[in-house]
């Protein structure tokens, strides 16, 4: 459970999101939605604990996160940021082997437990053949799922996902998507950023949209799902809602 | 090959080359005088020359090839070597204006070494006065190269003044070399690098998590800013001894590294640290022992001989790259 308190996010006197309250509960899937530099990510690292927030609080399961030291919140959350790069010479295994980290004594010595852990992850996300693939021999998708593996292993109640289906082809951004989900069914609160509008609508339970000025809308993907509400954040016409669903005109 | 097969292979090399290190050289000295079974002579050698420069050697390429590996992952950048920070034209520096400029004074072995710890201490300091205030890690990066610039222009004007004995004695400073260390000097090299060498296991994680960017290690619970200047800080002390006694000494600690990763086919630190620190131990003498050719009566610099070895393992991490990236 990740809950904001009046939080507000910028950088100088750029106000990006202003006194926002936010309540996003255990295995729930809520997606940032907003266009570029509308603060998507800023919010992200203040939710992570990365950042510092201009004003306001932030509380992981009850507790307030500047309580917890560096290790602690490695403990609880596990990041994806859309700049982690693919380290040559490791395998899928090694890469998620570091989710274990905080787990292992000063030098990281896996113990069987460990090892457990490593194959369930890769399991879970579904790529159990490319174990001892090198990461720069993987696809796009691919390596996402390695990267979530990794993220898996560090065996978090929270998962901070930015941008994780960009650059994806669509089956690839589905299959990812999916994983999610099925994370989320198992009570990790998941939140992500996107600018992948159908398919945010489609696996979130929750939507957060940013106008990049301060103003920020929440609330479940049912009530979210509104021309108004989209094409006056996103600052265009060309989204409408029919019958449930997004459509995009040209 | 398994690991161990590998590891196995580092410690023969050792095994190897230190002996060869203690009895090759100009005078032939018998096994026996190593147990004390020799002339005065011999034995002056043995502990006034042969083990100092064997240590030195050992030492000085080990904290090369480490401070290279530090450099390289912090700065994630395949070409970084320990001489990225400056220190090491620092060290040129200050020997230069005492070599070239002191004119008049004789310069006695311990006024360089002074000189060049003095000039890489000075670099150092001005890096970390100014490092916590660079957001980016790459800026150090930049300000020593800069600075390298900089004072080779120094160097430079002060060579086109210099009188011809005292260009001479530069010109030899900076061909390096390990054999200029005397056994009483020993620990003033070798007890810095080998306090570092002792911690820097502990740093094994912290660099791993920095691998896929600095970010990662953030969220993985690293204090990055605090590893990166522990591991300048270190960096910048073990360059600074070991230039003070041996000169600038090139390619040894950027090579060394590529090497352990690529002979054990991982950038994993768990791995890649301990055989760093074997494998530049190695390298350095082995340099040293082609630089004296034993069989002859004559020696090349000691810089000759690392860019020798050290250049073809620079161009084949170029052919690699063009496969795929190093460290990106």
């Amino acid at each position: 459970m990740i809950q904001t308190t009046k939080i507000s996010v910028g950088y100088g006197s750029r106000i990006l999101v202003k006194d926002l309250d936010l309540l996003l509960p255990k295995g729930s899937v809520t997606a940032f939605i907003g266009a570029n530099g509308s603060g998507k990510s800023s919010l992200m690292r203040v939710l992570n604990g990365l950042q510092e927030p201009l004003s306001g609080k932030v509380a992981w399961n009850g507790r307030d996160i500047s309580d917890f030291d560096r290790k602690e919140k490695a403990k609880i959350a596990a990041s994806l940021y859309s700049n982690f790069s693919r380290v040559e010479g490791f395998t899928v295994a090694e890469l998620v082997a570091l989710g274990r980290s905080n787990f292992t004594g000063f030098f990281g010595k896996l113990s069987a437990v460990d090892h457990d852990k490593i194959d369930e992850a890769i399991e879970t996300v579904g790529i159990a053949s490319l174990k001892d693939k090198e990461l720069t021999t993987l696809s796009d998708g691919e390596f996402r799922k390695a990267m979530l593996a990794k993220l898996l292993a560090q065996d978090t109640d929270i998962l901070f996902l930015d941008e994780p289906t960009t650059h994806l082809d669509l089956p690839a951004a589905l299959d990812f998507v999916r994983v999610l989900k099925n994370l989320a069914l198992k009570g990790k609160t998941i939140v992500m950023s996107t600018h992948h509008l159908a398919l945010a609508f489609k696996m979130a339970d929750h939507i957060l949209l940013f106008d990049g000025n301060g103003k920020a809308a929440f609330g479940n993907a049912n009530q979210m799902m509104n021309h108004e509400l989209l094409c006056g954040f996103l600052k265009t016409d060309k989204i409408r809602v029919e019958n449930g669903n997004l459509l995009f005109d040209l | 090959m398994s690991k161990a097969v590998k590891w196995i292979i580092c410690f023969l090399i050792l095994i190897v080359l230190v002996p060869a290190s203690l009895f090759l050289g100009s005078v032939d000295i018998p096994f026996s005088a190593f147990f004390g079974g020799g002339d005065e002579l011999q034995s002056i050698i043995i502990r006034e020359s042969r083990i100092p420069r064997t240590l030195a050697a050992l030492g000085g390429g080990a904290g090369l090839a480490l401070g290279g590996l530090f450099m390289q992952t912090l700065f994630r950048n395949p070409l970084a070597g320990p001489s990225v920070l400056g220190l090491t034209s620092g060290s040129s520096l200050a020997v230069g204006i005492l070599t070239l400029g002191g004119g008049v004074l004789a310069t006695s072995q311990f006024a360089v070494v002074s000189a060049a710890a003095i000039g890489s201490i000075a670099v150092l300091l001005v890096i970390l006065a100014v490092a916590h205030r660079f957001a980016n890690i790459a800026s150090v990066l930049i300000v020593g190269l800069m600075l390298g610039f900089f004072t080779s222009a120094m160097v430079s004007l002060l060579q086109a003044s210099a009188d011809e004995s005292s260009l001479k004695a530069f010109v030899f400073w900076g061909f390096g070399s390990f054999s200029n260390i005397a056994f009483n000097q020993l620990p003033i090299l070798l007890v810095p690098l080998f306090l570092i060498f002792i911690a820097s296991p502990f740093f094994i994680k912290p660099l791993n998590h920095l691998l896929p960017g600095e970010l990662h290690a953030k969220t993985m619970g690293v204090n990055v800013k605090q590893v990166q200047l522990t591991l300048v800080i270190a960096t910048g002390i073990m360059v600074g001894v070991i230039t003070a006694f041996c000169g600038p000494i090139a390619f040894i600690g950027l090579a060394a590294p590529h090497l352990a990763r690529m002979l054990f086919s991982t950038p994993n630190h768990r791995t890649v640290l301990p055989a760093t620190l074997i494998l530049g131990g190695g390298l350095a003498v082995l340099c040293d022992l082609i630089a004296r050719m034993p069989f002859s009566e004559y020696a090349v610099p000691l810089n000759t001989v690392c860019a020798f070895m050290g250049a073809p393992v620079v161009i084949y991490l170029v052919f690699k790259g063009r496969k795929s990236r190093i460290l990106t």
